[in-house]
């Protein structure tokens, strides 16, 4: 199953909306509605999760990436007025703001892992708006191509598919192969 | 409808599928299947077609852009020996190698994005284009009305309003005339 968009909506509408197997998220208004996420998906996405939760931790640990708050999996974020959404991970700006139920505007990274159900609109759509409302970067892994995209500001991206040096999270080597491989093999 | 992704052929099997609604590609060996392309899109991309038509007439007559042939609309390229793509709008290299297709990716590809087509799909593309000798691929988003250029060196750039193509001899690129109503 494709993502699909099945209707506008105001967020007070999205937030009354049942639970649901599968994942929702509310683009510029409108419905985007995700068939459960699959293992190998949610392998991915925790093994990102971990290696980031370490890198920021040693980060933190040596006085670096102070406008980094904390790494998240699946934690939601009203974008803007008229979105809410939700990246498979995220890391907080330390500034971040945040309401009683939800963080507000966009956190500092998101990393979002591709799965054969994203269209290219609504992830193009998910970028513009991170970026537009405070994300630093925008990272799109491609598990099956092994590679990743980073959306900066400034309109420019770049490829990556070895290890390299991210300036955001203090310098750290960030290995996409890493990424990929299975997540208890990475705690070893 | 999004587009589907069905099944696995090898490029002879792919040759002689039926004739059908929509449009087919094959990807890596995947068999795309896109339902028809609705009137905006087939306006848009018309609109790319004429516009590069002119500036690619324009850049060769005054001795610009030699490394570029011609432009055209829903051409089909063999990339490899398991894709058969055909972008919405393209430039061939100069002197492009064909057989009863084009061989290798043209030199400049621009797909417009409709709302079926998945994120995997298009990426593919990109890095198989871009692999198999495409100068920049363009992916052209008329919902959002912008544009990401795509290079060979693992850049991307985004455009939204008028730009100089350095690969089009310096000629001004304007997007929001390709998406005029």
């Amino acid at each position: 199953m494709t993502a699909t968009t099945v209707s506008h909506m105001t967020f007070a509408e999205f937030e009354q909306l049942p639970d649901e197997p599968g994942k929702l998220e509310l683009l510029r208004g409108e419905l985007i509605q995700l068939p459960p996420a699959k293992r190998d998906h949610n392998e991915i996405a925790d093994g990102v999760t971990f290696s980031l939760a370490a890198i920021l931790r040693e980060a933190h640990l040596n006085g670096k990436c102070r406008t980094l708050r904390k790494v998240h999996r699946e934690m939601g974020y009203r974008v803007g007025a008229s979105s809410w959404l939700q990246p498979d991970v995220s890391i907080t700006h330390a500034a971040q703001r945040a309401d009683e139920s939800y963080f507000i505007g966009a956190p500092a990274l998101v990393v979002e892992v591709i799965s054969e159900n994203n269209t290219a609109a609504q992830i193009d759509g998910k970028i513009q708006d991170y970026l537009a409302e405070g994300a630093i970067e925008v990272w799109i892994l491609y598990p099956n191509r092994r590679h990743m995209w980073i959306y900066k500001q400034a309109g420019i991206a770049e490829q990556h598919s070895g290890p390299f040096q991210s300036e955001l999270l203090g310098g750290a080597t960030i290995d996409i192969a890493k990424f990929l491989q299975d997540q208890a093999e990475q705690a070893i | 409808m999004p587009a589907a992704t069905t099944q696995c052929l090898t490029f002879e099997e792919f040759e002689r599928l039926p004739d059908q609604p929509g449009k087919l590609e094959l990807l890596q060996g995947e068999l795309i299947e896109l339902p028809p392309a609705k009137l905006r899109h087939n306006e848009i991309a018309h609109r790319v077609f004429l516009r590069l038509l002119f500036v690619l007439a324009e850049v060769h007559a005054r001795g610009a852009a030699g490394n570029l042939g011609k432009a055209f609309h829903e051409m089909g390229y063999r990339i490899g020996k398991k894709s058969w793509l055909q972008p919405d709008v393209s430039i061939t290299h100069a002197g492009q190698e064909s057989d009863d297709y084009f061989i290798g990716a043209p030199a400049l590809v621009v797909e417009v994005i409709s709302e079926g087509q998945t994120a995997a799909q298009i990426d593919g593309k990109i890095q198989d284009y871009l692999a198999d000798g495409a100068l920049e691929v363009w992916v052209l988003y008329p919902n959002r009305r912008h544009m990401w250029i795509y290079k060979p060196d693992g850049i991307a750039e985004q455009h939204a309003a008028p730009f100089q193509s350095q690969l089009l001899g310096g000629a001004t690129i304007d997007i929001t005339k390709f998406l005029q109503d």
